[in-house]
Formats: C-alpha cells, sequence, structure tokens
C-alpha cells in the first residue's frame, strides 16, 4: 500500500513546490538583510545580492552602534523573563496537578475547572485590571512582574497538560516509595517529577515560546521600560527605522535568531510538545 | 492533614485562602512622597522623543543647564517618537515616569496636558515667571483651572513644507500668493514631470489630520477664530459647517487632481522623508521644523521653505500654527525646585530662542527672533497677523483629530464620504 | 487521556483502578499535600478570574482611567453596536475567524495527507512548513509588510508576469486589507494545524485503509468512510483552537496596517487596545472586550454541547 509510486512522486513534487511558496517569505527576509540600502531599491526583491554585505548586522550590534543597546537589553530581558516564567510556571503547575490528579474527591475536580475554563477565557476583558493592579503594586514595567504574570497566564494549559501525565502514572511509584521511608516532599521531587520528563518539556516549550513570543502583554507592560522584550524592542524599532527594510529585516533576522537555533536542534520535540499539549 | 482525607475543611481552607490573597494582592497600596525644599536630590530625568533622529536641541539645552547650575545633573531618557505618548501615559499613570516630560499642549491628542492635569500627575508650575512669559493666544493651552503646569518649547507654522528649487527646475510654479486652483493646476504639471506635488503618509493619522487642519486655517478659523468655544457651546457641528466642508473636501479635491502620490493611502511617515529626499515628491505638509530637518537629513542638498496652504472658496489665507510641543514636571517628582528651575530656563528669551533654533521653529514669543530661511514665504502672515492656532489642541480628545486624520485616510480609499468624515468627528467630540 | 472527541474535560480517576485502590491509599501513602495546589490555585483566580471580572464591571461605567467614574448601564454595549467603527470591528473579527478555521483547517489538513506517510523528504518538509509558528508574530508580520507594500515584492512579481493591471496598495486597498491579513494569519498556522492533524493520522489503523483500498474504495471514498471519522478528535481541537486565536487576532492586525485604512481593518482586540490605552475610554474598551468574551464561551458551550452529544450518539 505505501510504496513509492509515481503518484507519490507527483505528490512530492507538489508538496515540494507548495513549500517553496510558503517559505518564499523568508528568503525575501534573508536576502533584503544582505542588501545595502541602496540595492533595496534597485534590485528585485527576490534576488540574492551580489555581494552580499554583513553591514546591517555589524551596524545593529556592534557596541558602538547607537542601538545595539537596545538589541542586547532586549535579548536580555527575553531570556531572563522566558527562563524565569518557565521555572516558576513548571514548579508551581506541576505541584498543583499532582494535587489534583492524586485527589479523589468532587471538590477537587470542581477546582480543577476552574483551569479548564481558564483556558479559553480571553486575556482581553481582564488586561486593563490586571495593568491596574500590577501598577499598584509596582509591578508594571517591571522583569518580576512579567514574570508572575505570564506564570499566571500560561497556568491553566499547564496544570491541564500534567494533570493529565500524572493520571496515567501508576501509584504504585507512591507506594514503594513510602515504603523506603520517603517524605511526601521526596517523593514528590524524587520520585514522581523526574518520570514526568515528557511533561515537562512539552510544558516548558509551548510555554517558553508563547512568552518569548508574545507582543500584546508585553506592549502594554513593558514598553517605554527599559525591561523591554525583543517583539516589543523590534516593534519599536522597525516603526522608527522607517522602512529601511535591509536594517529592519536584520533586526527581525536577529530576534528571530535564538528560536531558529532551538528549532534547528529540537524541531521534533518541538512539534511534538505541539501536538502532545493538544492531544496527548 | 491529608489531601485525600474526608474533610472539607482543607478545601474550605483552599478557598479562604485565596480570597485572603485576592484581597491583599489587589489592595492598593499607596506610599506618600514628601520631598523637603531644602536638600532634595540634585539630578533629574528627562525624558523626551524627537521626530528628527539628528536633532539635539533637548540635549543642548540640558546640558546648558548643568552648565550653569555646577551639582546639578540632568538624565536624559530619549523615547521612540511613534510611541512616546503612550508611553509616557503609561508611565505616569504607572509612577514611574521621568521628572521632566515632554508631552503636548492643550487637550486633544493622546498624551496632552490637560488629561494629566486634571488627574493630578503634574507638578504645578506656580512661579510669577511661567505665566508672564506665556502670550495671551495660546494661554489657555498651557493651564487647567487657572493654573500653569507645561511650558511651550516652541511655535510653529504648520503648511506644505516645499522643494522650491526642483520644483522651479521642473516647472511647477507656486508660492505665498497661489490659490487653491493654482495649487490643483500644478498637481498635474508636477505629475506629468513624473513627480508628486505633495506625499501623504495615510496610515499615520496625524498627517492627513494637519493638511486638513492648515485647510481649515483658511476656511474655519481664519474667519471665527472662537469656532471650537462654539463647537463647544453646541452653536455648530463639524458636519453642518461650511468652512469644514471646504476643507475636507478640498483634500478630497486635491486627491482627484493627483496631488498626492500612488500608494499614498498604504504610506508611512517614511514615505514624506525619503519622497522628498529622492526627489520623487516636491513637498509634504507637516510642522515648520520639517523645513530644518529635512535640510539636515539630506546634508544641504535640500533646502525647503514653507508655504502657507491655500483654501478652496475662502477669501483669505489664513497660516494655521502649532504651540503643541510642551514641556511638564511630574507631580510626582523628588526635585520639584530643580524641575521647576530647569523649565524656566527654558522660558527665558535666550532659553526659548535656543530651543526654537536646534528645532528650526520659533519662540512663542516672537520679539527679534530672527525668522528660518526657510520661513521667508511665510514671514508677512507674522507681520500682518494672519496666523491662527491649529484648532485641534483644543478638542476634548484624541479621538476627534485621530478620527479626522483615519476618516480622510478612509475617504481617500473610497469608504467615506467628505461628509461621513465630518459626521464621525461629532460623533467622536461627544453630545 | 482529557480529550475525548474533542471534548476539554476533567479527566477522570483511571477506569481500570478498583475503589478499592482508594481506601488502601489512604492508608499511608503519601500523595503530596493540599496546600502545594495553593498558589496556582490562587494566581489563577487573581489573574485570571478577578481581573475578568473587575473588567466586566468596567464595561458598565464610563471610566476613562483618571479619576471617579459614573454607571451608565449599557450605554457602552449600545456604543459597540451603534458606532460604525465599533459595529466594523465586530464584523472584521468574526469575518477572520471564519476565514482563519476554513483555510488554515482546509491547507493544514491537505499538508498533513500529504505528509503523512510514503514521501521521502517528509520530515524535512513538516519541519519547514512548521517553522512559521515559532517565530514572533511580529517579526514575522513585518516581512509580509514589505511584501505587501506598494513598491514591494508582490506587485513587482506581478508586473514582471505581465499582470501590471493587477498592482495594488494591497494593505491600503479597504477590500483587499483583510484578506492580507488574513493570508498572513493562515501562513502562520499551517503547520500548528499540520501537526494536530498529523497527530490524529497517525491513530488512523493501515489495515483498515487497505483494506478499503483492496475493496476498491478510491482515495476519496477512504477518506471519507475510514480517515475522516479518525481524526475526527483532531478536526474537533484544530478547529476550536483556530477559532479562539482567529477570533483574538492583534499582533497581526497592529503590524500590517494598524487597522486602517480608516478603520477598514480593526478588530475587537485591536479595538480594546486603541479605545482603552490609546483613547482611555475604558469603559467602552472593557465594553469591547466583554462582547468578545461572550462570543468565544459561546463557542466554547456550543462546542461542549457538539461534542457530547457525538459522544452519546456513539455510545
Amino acid at each position: 500500500m505505501h510504496r513509492y509510486t509515481k503518484w507519490s512522486l507527483f505528490r512530492e513534487v507538489l508538496v515540494v513546490c507548495a513549500a517553496i511558496i510558503l517559505l518564499l517569505p523568508f528568503w525575501i527576509l534573508i536576502s533584503t538583510a544582505l542588501k545595502t540600502t541602496d540595492q533595496v531599491v534597485t534590485t528585485s526583491a527576490f534576488s540574492f545580492p551580489p555581494a552580499p554585505t554583513l553591514d546591517n548586522f555589524i551596524q545593529l550590534l556592534s557596541p558602538a552602534g547607537s542601538q545595539s543597546g537596545n538589541v542586547y537589553q532586549g535579548l536580555f530581558s527575553s531570556l531572563v523573563i522566558t527562563t524565569g516564567t518557565v521555572l516558576l510556571l513548571i514548579a508551581l503547575s506541576s505541584a498543583a496537578a499532582y494535587v489534583f490528579a492524586r485527589s479523589t474527591r468532587k471538590l477537587s475536580d470542581r477546582i480543577f475547572r476552574i483551569f479548564l475554563i481558564a483556558i479559553v477565557l480571553p486575556t482581553q476583558l481582564g488586561i486593563l485590571p490586571l495593568y491596574i493592579g500590577a501598577r499598584s503594586l509596582g509591578l508594571v514595567g517591571s522583569p518580576w512582574g512579567m514574570i508572575v504574570i505570564y506564570t499566571a497566564m500560561t497556568m491553566p494549559f499547564s496544570v491541564f497538560l500534567y494533570s493529565g501525565f500524572f493520571r496515567r502514572l501508576p501509584r504504585d511509584y507512591e507506594e514503594a516509595a513510602t515504603l523506603d521511608g520517603a517524605s511526601r516532599f521526596q517523593i514528590f521531587t524524587r520520585v514522581i517529577f523526574p518520570l514526568m520528563g515528557p511533561a515537562t518539556g512539552t510544558v516548558a516549550i509551548l510555554s517558553g515560546l508563547l512568552v518569548w513570543n508574545d507582543f500584546f502583554t508585553a506592549v502594554i507592560f513593558l514598553n517605554g521600560s527599559p525591561y523591554m522584550t525583543l517583539p516589543v524592542v523590534v516593534y519599536n524599532f522597525v516603526g522608527s527605522l522607517v522602512s529601511q527594510w535591509n536594517l529592519s529585516f536584520a533586526v527581525v533576522l536577529i530576534a528571530m535568531a535564538p528560536v531558529l537555533a532551538f528549532y534547528a536542534f529540537a524541531q521534533k520535540k518541538l512539534m511534538q510538545g505541539y501536538a502532545g499539549g493538544i492531544k496527548s | 492533614m491529608s489531601f485525600v482525607s474526608n474533610s472539607p475543611r482543607g478545601w474550605l481552607a483552599v478557598g479562604a485562602t485565596a480570597v485572603a490573597a485576592t484581597i491583599v494582592l489587589s489592595g492598593c497600596g499607596s506610599s506618600s512622597q514628601t520631598a523637603s525644599p531644602e536638600n532634595e536630590p540634585q539630578t533629574i530625568k528627562f525624558a523626551f522623543s524627537q521626530i528628527n533622529p539628528t536633532d539635539t536641541f533637548f540635549q543642548d539645552a540640558a546640558a546648558n543647564f548643568e552648565k550653569a547650575n555646577p551639582g546639578t545633573k540632568i538624565e536624559l531618557v530619549k523615547l521612540p517618537t511613534e510611541t512616546a505618548p503612550q508611553t509616557i501615559t503609561t508611565q505616569l499613570q504607572g509612577g514611574s515616569a521621568a521628572d521632566v516630560l515632554s508631552i503636548f499642549s492643550g487637550q486633544g491628542q493622546t498624551g496632552s496636558m490637560t488629561g494629566f492635569a486634571k488627574a493630578n500627575l503634574l507638578l504645578e508650575l506656580n512661579d510669577p515667571e511661567f505665566s508672564t512669559t506665556l502670550p495671551k493666544s495660546i494661554e489657555k493651552l498651557f493651564k487647567y483651572n487657572d493654573k500653569v503646569y507645561a511650558v511651550p518649547v516652541a511655535n510653529m507654522p504648520a503648511g506644505l513644507i516645499f522643494n522650491q528649487a526642483k520644483a522651479q527646475e521642473i516647472g511647477v510654479k507656486l508660492d505665498a500668493t497661489s490659490s487653491f486652483d493654482d495649487l490643483l493646476k500644478q498637481c498635474t504639471v508636477a505629475r506629468d514631470k513624473g513627480v508628486t506635488l505633495t506625499a501623504l503618509a495615510g496610515t499615520v493619522p496625524g498627517n492627513p489630520g494637519i493638511l486638513t487642519m492648515a485647510l481649515a486655517s483658511s476656511t474655519v478659523y481664519g474667519p471665527n477664530p472662537e469656532w471650537n468655544a462654539d463647537r463647544i457651546a453646541g452653536k455648530t457641528t463639524f458636519a453642518g459647517d461650511k468652512g469644514w466642508q471646504q476643507a475636507v473636501g478640498g483634500v478630497k479635491q486635491m486627491f482627484d487632481a493627483g496631488c498626492f502620490q500612488e500608494g499614498a493611502a498604504g504610506a508611512g511617515f517614511d514615505a514624506l522623508n525619503s519622497g522628498m529626499g529622492q526627489g520623487k515628491a516636491l513637498g509634504f505638509f507637516a510642522p515648520g521644523a520639517a523645513t530644518t530637518a529635512i535640510a539636515n537629513a539630506t546634508k544641504g542638498a535640500v533646502n525647503p521653505v514653507i508655504l502657507p496652504m491655500p483654501a478652496p472658496g475662502a477669501s483669505q489665507t489664513y497660516l494655521g500654527t502649532t504651540s503643541e510641543l510642551a514641556l511638564a514636571g511630574n507631580a510626582k517628582t523628588k526635585s520639584p525646585n530643580l524641575v521647576k528651575k530647569f523649565l524656566k530656563s527654558l522660558t527665558t528669551k535666550e532659553g526659548a530662542e535656543g530651543l526654537a533654533k536646534g528645532l528650526g521653529a520659533i519662540p512663542v514669543n516672537l520679539g527679534d527672533y530672527q525668522l528660518p530661511s526657510g520661513y521667508a514665504p511665510i514671514a508677512d502672515f507674522y507681520k500682518q497677523d494672519t496666523v491662527r492656532p491649529l484648532g485641534y489642541n483644543e478638542w476634548p480628545s484624541g479621538k476627534v483629530y485621530d478620527s479626522l486624520g483615519k476618516g480622510i485616510t478612509a475617504m481617500i480609499t473610497g469608504q467615506k464620504s467628505p461628509d461621513d468624515v465630518l459626521k464621525d468627528m461629532d460623533a467622536a467630540w461627544g453630545n | 487521556m482529557t480529550i475525548t472527541n474533542g471534548t476539554l474535560k476533567p479527566p477522570e480517576t483511571n477506569a481500570d483502578e478498583p475503589i478499592a485502590a482508594k481506601r488502601t491509599g489512604t492508608a499511608g501513602v503519601g500523595f503530596g499535600r493540599w496546600w502545594w495546589a495553593l498558589p496556582a490555585v490562587a494566581l489563577t483566580l487573581v489573574v485570571t478570574y478577578l481581573t475578568t471580572a473587575v473588567g466586566a464591571f468596567y464595561a458598565f461605567t464610563d471610566w476613562t482611567g483618571l479619576g471617579d467614574f459614573n454607571f451608565v448601564g449599557f450605554d457602552n454595549f449600545i456604543h459597540v453596536f451603534r458606532d460604525q467603527a465599533l459595529l466594523g470591528s465586530v464584523r472584521n473579527t468574526l469575518l477572520l475567524a471564519a476565514g482563519f478555521v476554513v483555510f488554515t483547517n482546509l491547507l493544514g489538513l491537505s499538508f498533513a495527507l500529504a505528509l503523512n506517510r510514503t514521501l521521502k523528504c517528509r520530515y524535512f518538509l513538516r519541519a519547514l512548513i512548521f517553522m512559521p509558528v515559532v517565530l514572533s508574530s511580529v517579526a514575522v508580520s513585518f516581512i509580509w509588510k514589505f511584501i505587501f507594500a506598494y513598491d514591494g515584492p508582490l506587485n513587482q512579481f506581478l508586473n514582471s508576469m505581465g499582470l501590471g493591471s493587477l498592482k495594488q496598495d494591497w494593505l491600503a486597498n479597504p477590500a483587499l486589507a483583510l484578506w492580507c491579513i488574513l493570508a498572513v494569519m493562515v501562513w502562520r498556522s499551517i503547520g500548528f494545524v499540520m501537526v494536530i492533524y498529523l497527530a490524529g493520522l497517525a491513530t488512523v489503523p493501515v489495515e483498515l485503509e487497505e483494506a478499503a483500498a483492496l475493496d476498491g474504495a478510491g482515495i476519496w471514498q477512504t477518506f471519507r468512510n475510514i480517515t475522516l471519522p479518525t481524526i475526527q478528535p483532531s478536526v474537533t481541537i484544530a478547529t476550536v483552537l483556530t477559532l479562539i486565536q482567529g477570533l483574538t487576532v492583534f499582533d497581526e492586525v497592529l503590524t500590517l496596517t494598524g487597522g486602517g485604512p480608516g478603520d477598514a481593518t480593526q478588530t475587537l482586540a485591536t479595538q480594546v487596545y486603541s479605545q482603552t490605552f490609546i483613547y482611555g475610554g475604558f469603559g467602552l474598551g472593557a465594553a469591547a472586550a466583554l462582547v468578545l468574551t461572550v462570543f468565544i464561551l459561546i463557542l466554547a458551550l456550543i462546542q461542549q454541547f457538539v461534542a457530547r452529544d457525538r459522544a452519546v450518539r456513539e455510545d
């Protein structure tokens, strides 16, 4: 049935063609970022520059450049906020999901529903009160505030994910560990949590990417602060470059680089993460 | 208590603690700051934005102040231009704003003074120097409840920033005495030579906005300087006013005559600067500082002048001017005296002229100030006092001016009639 | 596990675990402490529920974000459905969401079917097609802004093909701008939907397909009678997720058109942003957000009922 036939070859060619069209924007992105300002105007957008130049990147990244500070700062804030969120999220959501998964009581089910409904609630309605609340606590424009807010925003989905994994874990592990005299905390941290590698990976990937790429919350809470994340930096930067597309695209590429590098190494895990997050 | 025990008390405790946490977290933290005037910090932060990246007039002003007042320090925070008003609004509300801020006078835009003053976010400038240096004509833009809350940066005419040299080269004839019909004709002349008479940035509401305001200076505010007061009193509406119909209709006529470049509706600010720099456009509508900005950006290759905007059906051309750029102090500053001292230094003749010169504008108290060279075509308007402040700085909210700018873009993309645009403005005004 | 016929529901206790296990379980085995769940519950209650409730409260006031406010009843909602620009944004939101669901699912499923088995470079192609999903929407939207620009690649391409008459100011044409935004949204999410369907297709038994082929069923018949029923849960999940994503679209609109030309491409999410954070009309912004929230909750409810109904019928 699944032999490679002429029909398969035809499909293969068709899909490759479709993929090329889908990826054309990336070709334009890269070739434009390697052009000089004159070449952007004079050459076709589809053509690769005859003499590619790294000047745009050098101008953006060299410490002497007027904007390099922003780019590095954006990278740094994105890194701090994303890492902080993922760590806090994993600690809190795995503990909570574990408790729910092992509870047999009705009330626990009801409380669990809080997370389920929260998954579909859009952020738009709550964003302003959240902003006012965060403001009165001095959390606006601070990386710590962002970590707390992002953790809360990604919490429902990751509790949901974790509890699915925990429920499928037989209770024998706890029983054996109890016999060995381990405390509840030890059981969880030493025995159960390490078994949750795939779940933790999925939660880390999904929430990490969500936070790294988030624009809506970041532009409201961080714009103008010294802790702007990369998407906000890129947004402001491209706005101020007023259509110097070669420079703009160099910024875009710099901002994409960390995720692309990660993706190149872990694309299979990443896709599994998305698929598994939805249908594990 | 074990989690799996049958007692419901555990869950009650969860609920109770959650509620408690809620109350604690949502409770408003308030802290009062009282700084003693004698030994307040001698370092203040100054947050500002400048449209032209090469401008240094605020930096120079700060440096001059530091030199004149040893021991003081002004830290500069430069904000991205397009988002600066929102950023400053957010920071003022959040209590994280700098000590001195660049804002807009009046109340017609995001980041305008009145809204901030109403919410007690700005430092009252109660020294007599602040009110005595404020010209009567623009006084109300810098006062709220009869108290001064901001100082003007400069005054600028708003009109057509025009590359006269290039125009003459290709045979386009336009000057301060041209009528509106002349302008429409010259649009065709320019178009035949492959250039655009005026570039328009349709995606930035402020650009079609200022074009229409320049027209309205002659059709609305020239004949009736008190039009805004009439509108507030409900005696007139945008849609029902002949002058406004002429102004918005005039933009439509310009569009139909091919005055704007192709793709104007989708163009950003860059279409203005680069269009003029590359010679694709002869001009664009902007405040007068743009003459200096363009000259600097092209390193002197293009030296534009500013022309008044003739208006359709108006007997007399009036020149629109704006004093919207303003500086204010943060009410929460720990150094109120130093902030006032710095702002005061900018209201002196020297300080104001320094700012005006760097910006390519003129001080609000003109005196014997030498007009910038690009202002030559409009010098007579100042002498004859046929100048009018652009009306939108007094409008009740940024929404009205925004709906004008967006409405114009909607109009030239065929979504709205001039009448619709004016009706939207009335709706945005409220009542 | 938790997704039965595409319904999100709390996982029930493992069926093969007898009730007796519970009793022995309570005897002395430690299963964590109840308060371990406290931070997560409190954070969700405060950051998601409390703020949403307070937001809903503001929707009935005329608060400007500064100073006092008055209750205005349903005025803000009347305004949302009377104001041309706001009503237009409701229409745009629904249109974008519907188009997004249809196109991402059709294309995502096509790619999933094509890349499911056999093809030699399927893993490589999957990885490439999925790539836009992991990138920042703001960053990729800028690429498209350039592509759609008046002197940009798309018009250059049309010119070179001798189709200069089709040359457009794409993002400034009120009839086309919304479709351009939709195209970018779809482009960004094809890979995401494809992955959901690939996971579903992996559960389709090969033997069944082969049996069908032996019986002389055509490709379409096999798909219709064997594949589609099996991947039904994936269809539901993909539809719900794309629907919610489509209803809340913000980044692409803000970066591509900023809601323009005029207000031609405003969506509820961009209106919430501009009414609240730019114009300071917090009450009106909250009302628009509440409308959006109600849309989503209604759709979620409908989806739950449909899925439950199907589950009942299948039993």
